[in-house]
């Protein structure tokens, strides 16, 4: 920052400020480390604890030997060619296992057995864009990773992917990259989200992405969808170093994390596909990254009238998307629910005259949460909620809140097979769509 | 004879890597100085900064305390406010 600083982080949080300080190019910044978790405990141990590092924090402001071993020496070439690692076993098998043992070791990899990413395999996956192997795509967080067109394609290789599924990893990053998408805060808070991908236009049908039943996974109707996915975790790990307990520090993680990749389904989609609704031309392909941060099943297998179907939706809201009603301006961090939803809920709405935007204003207008459970929910972090949200404290508990400042604040993508179940997906940023050349 | 697999290593360069930066010069004495106290807005991180402030306050006496509620992700305009307003600054993250 310029002037002298020091912070105070808990023993478990500890290598991730390091790590944290390294990326940012100040690997010597000093830290006052407590035993434990402020978050998880109560004022007077805080207080306890930090006057137990008082003395580290003073000399950490006045100490002439704080930061005199910092290396500040750079490297001249940006960015450098993958090395080469070498692995021998006493068959190929053997090697395949040892390749993975250490990659894993490194935690390089999600845990599954990983596809050995050998040149003659990259090269290949390299064939399905013409940029070039070594520019800088993106600056992925939590890292600040290079995403060199070389680096993603060698995390593609290793997820099992193939070359036309490059050019969706390649937009991915770069949308996942845009100001507006909150990366850092999706990697590396202690809640556990994940990012959803979601494919539109004719590459989705080309590359033999499944947007019906089962989209999201399991299994081989969507091995596309998958294979995605999970070059996008192995990108986020290896690209954006958002290692779990390094950098990740998800209190106690998700499936989530692993991948989340799907293609909207446009043909029974009643309304125009997700991309033409943002803009862009049907003919298009488009990926449009959203974080997930927990999501819940909407079932509704009863009801052949619109009215039902906005009835089951409408109750399904709860006080998760409270936590950021009214959060101050400068958090940056908005309510957003992402309503994937079935055909056949779709088909029925539509039926019955509804568009997306109506779906919407009706949802925002009719889903909504007493303010008790408003005041209940912010008065231990009033601090956090904007000046022009604090007349709720002082509301009638029975007045009723939306759970979202707008109706802009619902985003709707029909996927799926045949049945009334749809998915909501409680997230703290709106999407961020790319096209994908 | 041994089987040798060769792969490309999948891990990419971090800017800070490439960009490293020396910390600003300490100061020599926190009296009398103006204390940014950054809190980045989770539970706890508050109650610590305030707890620091009065412990300096209690041993130094004469420095002015500057409250500054950031965010998860400081916003840069806030940072500034706190590298133009303040001579140190001490930041608690809750974690």
């Amino acid at each position: 920052m310029g002037i002298p600083t020091v912070a105070i982080v808990s023993k478990r949080f500890a290598e991730d400020a390091k790590k944290s300080a390294a990326i940012f190019g100040c690997s010597s910044f000093p830290f006052a480390i407590v035993p434990d978790v402020l978050t998880g405990i109560g004022p007077e141990e805080i207080k306890s604890q930090v006057e137990g590092v008082f003395d580290l924090i003073t000399e950490s402001l006045t100490s002439r030997s704080i930061g005199q071993d910092t290396d500040t020496s750079t490297s001249k070439a940006r960015v450098q060619p993958a090395i080469m690692e070498k692995f021998e076993g006493a068959d190929l098998l053997e090697s395949f296992h040892n390749m993975n043992k250490i990659f894993l070791d490194r935690g390089w990899g999600d845990g599954f057995p990983l596809i050995p990413p050998m040149v003659k395999a990259v090269d290949q996956m390299l064939t399905g864009t013409s940029r070039k192997r070594q520019e800088v795509v993106a600056v992925l967080a939590p890292g600040n990773g290079l995403a060199t067109v070389e680096k993603i394609a060698i995390n593609a290789v290793m997820a099992g992917c193939s070359s036309e599924h490059l050019p969706i990893l390649i937009s991915t990053c770069e949308a996942i990259a845009a100001p507006e998408f909150p990366l850092r805060n999706l990697c590396m808070s202690t809640s556990a989200f994940g990012i959803l991908l979601v494919v539109n236009g004719p590459i989705a049908k080309k590359i033999g992405m499944n947007s019906g039943q089962c989209a999201m996974v399991p299994g081989a109707p969507s091995r596309v969808n998958v294979a995605i996915g999970r070059a996008m975790r192995l990108i986020l790990l290896n690209i954006g170093h958002a290692y779990p307990q390094v950098m990740d520090m998800s209190t106690i993680g998700s499936p989530r994390k692993n991948g989340m990749c799907i293609a909207e389904n446009e043909e029974a989609n009643p309304w125009e596909p997700f991309h033409v609704e943002k803009g862009y031309d049907s003919q298009a392909s488009t990926v449009s990254v959203f974080g997930a941060g927990s999501d819940i099943t909407v079932a509704d297998l009863y009801s052949y009238t619109s009215e039902g179907v906005l009835n089951t939706f409408t109750g399904r809201f709860n006080a998760d998307l409270l936590h950021f009603l009214g959060a101050r301006k400068e958090l940056r961090l908005v309510g957003h629910a992402h309503i994937l939803m079935s055909p056949d809920h779709a088909k029925i709405l539509a039926g019955d005259g509804w568009s997306k935007e109506t779906v919407k204003t009706h949802l925002f207008e009719n889903a909504r949460i007493p303010a008790k459970r408003f005041k209940e929910q912010r008065k231990h972090n009033a601090r956090l909620v904007d000046p022009e949200w604090m007349w709720a404290f002082d509301a009638a508990d029975d007045l009723l809140l939306p759970v979202v400042e707008s109706p802009d604040q619902f985003d709707i993508v029909v996927v799926g097979g045949e049945a009334g179940i749809s998915l909501l997906i409680l997230d703290i940023c709106g999407p961020v769509i790319r096209e994908i050349k | 004879m041994p089987e040798v697999i060769e792969v490309l290593n999948p891990v990419a360069v971090a800017e800070g890597e490439l960009n490293k930066f020396s910390l600003a010069s300490r100061t020599k004495s926190l009296s009398g100085k103006k204390i940014g106290l950054l809190w980045n807005a989770k539970r706890g991180g508050d109650v610590a900064l305030a707890k620091v402030g009065e412990l300096i306050e209690s041993q130094f006496g004469n420095v002015q305390l500057i409250r500054i509620d950031g965010s998860i992700g400081c916003k840069p305009e806030v940072l500034d406010f706190a590298k133009k307003e303040c001579e140190v600054a001490i930041g608690s993250t809750g974690d």
